[in-house]
């Protein structure tokens, strides 16, 4: 449905994205995914035709959007990372207001407008002006704006960002309804590993500009088949601990979150043993070492060497 | 398609109780300042003057008249001279001259009143703060008048002026009065002891009268009314700027051209926004003004296509200022033309105080800002020129207007730039 042809972006002498190929087939929920400042945001941006490639091409049914970029917009409904919103308006103002610059008008109008206050929840608070909610709803709002002019393909650019869990429970449920009920194909951009985990058939892993892994969760997750990941968790990490880890030349990775220290490993490498005896060495108190299924986070980890909220 | 973005600026600025304040209350409030305060400054604020003058005299021009031909008659003279001296003498009425011909005119009849009262009264009424003067007419005036105009006699006549010091002006106005009546008389007495017959002077013309354009004159208040709404006009092309510029910082605006809505179509957006809050805003503050300081539009279309114009060309403004924020990725050009160029504007153009009467100069640079240009029009309606005599402010306004929006859409960053 829709393919991206080595597209790059370069602003001054930097590329903000790089050589990126990927597709989108139609009621497939696709994810990005990557830290801050990977370029999800200028491949989303070239990709909804708001700003034009330095080199590539994106192709809509075999149709470059890059000089024509009005056939993509009929279909595409975008949700930005910013609360893109009129704070003073209430929230059916804001929906009224992108309903008519969509041409929605009367009747039209009015049932899409009833039509995505139910979806996102915000029926009862119609009325109330935007600055009035919370972040969660100020997102669902946000998203209920995209939807409005029943778009066949959504980008949603990191929708949670900043929410309690209950509201970004309620986001991902109702993007999974969407692709389920109306067919709708998502590209869902995000650095929580666990959302696109949730959401996502299909998978592209950003970092510094590039495309440095894709595949579907369980082709991702099989780059870790030869490879364990241990969770220690530890009573205080001390820096010698942490030290004598990374000198151990099996180990592949060490990565230190509060007081957990995750090491990727080759499988056939018993690790147990030496873990101990660093501990012992370095007088550090272990409270539990786990042999864990391989995440995307982990698969980020081993790609890049870093976490994905570093 | 401009009309979803007219709704929503007018919605926004309805709920923005600060920005109300700032162009719709803080107008107002200082139109109610400046223009109480410095009533009396302006031309239309005068006060008519009024001065109540007493008139006492001690002569009894008719009686006096008779004795000085009686004098005339008595004396040996040839018949033809005494034939001429008694003509001068009955036309000579100087105290009747000053009382009908002089403070009875009707210019000054509507500055002056003049009382007659007695001679005993005086006193009473040199203490009477009603009175701006006291002209006190010595016996024998007459007679002495005649005396030395026709028969070269010196003479002792001298009119006595109280002035109440206690008045500004209006004693003052007397004094020459009475000083410029003295200088006719005197010329008079000169023409006459040339043989020229006072008749003839009476009866000749002095000069041609020419008519000029009457204007009616200005007061603070319709001054005021007039220079704060053309002021703070322009802060609503420095508001929607900034407005437009927080959309592209929340990316609003690429929601807008998501939409299939064009660049120009947004530019076109801001720039009717503009004149239509501009055009409520103008309609408010005058319509406030009218109902309470009374500045009253008689000739009402005028009015409208003025406001038209100045509001079209601030609305040029309104889009440039979005273009430039746009393109320089920051909200300064429009915080810039509110903190600094709409007081220099309102300055130049005469919001403050009357400035271009200090020099043409600035007069014509005034006359080049927006508001200039249409405090100049509306000023000169309140005075009741006519429409035809303001239309090249208005073609200005209207033209720079169009040279704002083609600077707005040539600055306006395009499909591909940064924005």
């Amino acid at each position: 449905m829709l393919e991206v042809i080595d597209l790059s972006k370069k602003y001054k002498q930097k590329y903000a994205a790089q050589g990126i190929n990927m597709f989108l087939e139609k009621g497939e929920i696709v994810g990005l995914l990557g830290p801050n400042g990977a370029g999800k945001s200028t491949t989303i941006s070239m990709l909804s035709s708001l700003v034009v490639p330095t080199s590539g091409d994106v192709r809509l049914l075999n149709e470059s959007t890059i000089k024509n970029p009005q056939n993509i917009r009929k279909i595409l409904g975008v949700v930005p990372q910013e609360i893109a919103l009129y704070t003073d308006l209430s929230a059916e103002e804001n929906l009224r207001f992108f309903g008519e610059i969509y041409r929605l008008k009367g009747a039209e109008l009015k049932k899409r407008i009833e039509e995505v206050l139910e979806q996102i929840g915000l029926t009862d608070r119609r009325k109330d002006l935007v600055k009035t909610f919370s972040g969660g709803m100020k997102r669902r709002l946000n998203i209920g704006v995209a939807l409005l002019h029943n778009p066949e393909i959504i980008i949603m650019d990191e929708p949670t960002v900043g929410i309690d869990p209950q509201s970004r429970n309620y986001i991902l449920e109702a993007v999974k309804r969407l692709n389920k009920e109306r067919g709708m194909t998502v590209l869902y951009t995000s650095h929580y590993m666990e959302e696109v985990e949730f959401l996502c058939d299909r998978i592209y892993i950003m970092d510094k500009g590039h495309i440095i892994a894709s595949g579907t969760k369980e082709e991702l997750k099989n780059i870790l088949s030869s490879e364990n990941t241990i969770s220690i968790q530890v009573e205080r990490v001390k820096e010698e601990f942490i030290q004598l880890l990374e000198a151990d030349p099996t180990i592949r990775q060490v990565k230190v979150l509060d007081r957990n220290v995750t090491v990727i490993v080759p499988k056939e490498y018993n690790l147990f043993q030496k873990i101990s005896q660093i501990a012992e060495e370095t007088s550090t108190a272990l409270i539990s070492v786990e042999v864990k299924a391989p995440t995307l986070e982990d698969v980020f980890l081993h790609l890049t060497g870093r976490a994905l909220r570093d | 398609m401009i009309i979803p973005f007219i709704k929503k600026d007018l919605l926004v600025l309805l709920r923005n109780p600060q920005e109300l304040l700032v162009l719709v209350l803080m107008p107002l409030v200082l139109i109610a300042i400046l223009g109480f305060a410095l009533g009396g400054v302006m031309g239309g604020d005068a006060e008519p003057i009024t001065a109540k003058v007493a008139f006492i005299t001690h002569s009894d021009e008719q009686k006096e008249i008779e004795a000085f031909i009686e004098e005339i008659k008595g004396q040996e003279m040839p018949e033809e001279a005494e034939t001429a001296l008694i003509q001068s003498a009955n036309l000579l009425h100087p105290i009747q001259t000053l009382v009908d011909d002089v403070f009875g005119s009707k210019e000054l009849k509507e500055i002056v009143e003049l009382e007659v009262v007695k001679a005993e009264k005086l006193d009473e009424i040199k203490n009477d703060d009603h009175y701006a003067a006291v002209i006190e007419i010595p016996a024998h005036y007459t007679y002495d008048i005649l005396s030395s105009a026709l028969l070269d006699e010196p003479s002792s006549a001298t009119i006595t002026l109280y002035k109440n010091e206690g008045k500004q002006i209006s004693p003052k106005i007397v004094e020459d009065i009475l000083m410029n009546f003295q200088k006719q008389l005197t010329s008079m007495t000169v023409i006459g002891k040339a043989g020229v017959q006072l008749e003839d002077i009476k009866s000749k013309e002095i000069g041609k009268t020419e008519t000029v354009t009457e204007r009616e004159p200005i007061n603070s208040l319709q001054y005021y009314s007039v220079g704060m709404s053309v002021m703070f006009i322009m802060f609503i092309a420095s508001h929607i700027g900034s407005s437009a510029y927080r959309e592209k910082q929340l990316q609003v605006f690429n929601r807008i051209i998501l939409s299939n809505t064009s660049r120009w179509s947004y530019l076109g957006g801001i720039f009717f926004s503009v004149i239509v809050i501009a055009i409520i805003q103008q309609a408010i503050l005058y319509g406030v003004t009218s109902l309470i300081f009374g500045v009253v539009w008689k000739d009402l279309f005028g009015f409208f296509l003025v406001n038209l114009s100045l509001s079209f060309a601030i609305g040029g403004v309104g889009a440039l200022l979005t273009a430039l924020n746009y393109r320089i990725d920051s909200e300064g050009v429009s915080n810039f033309f509110g903190n600094v160029m709409v007081s220099i504007f309102a300055f130049l153009g005469g919001s403050f105080t009357p400035i271009a009467e200090t020099s043409s100069v600035i007069g014509m640079l005034g006359n080049l800002t927006p508001n200039g240009a249409g405090m100049s029009s509306l000023l000169q309606l309140l005075q009741g020129v006519e429409l035809s005599a303001i239309a090249h402010h208005l073609f200005y306004l209207v033209g720079f207007g169009l040279i704002m929006l083609t600077a707005a859409v040539f600055s306006f960053p395009k499909r591909g730039d940064a924005i």
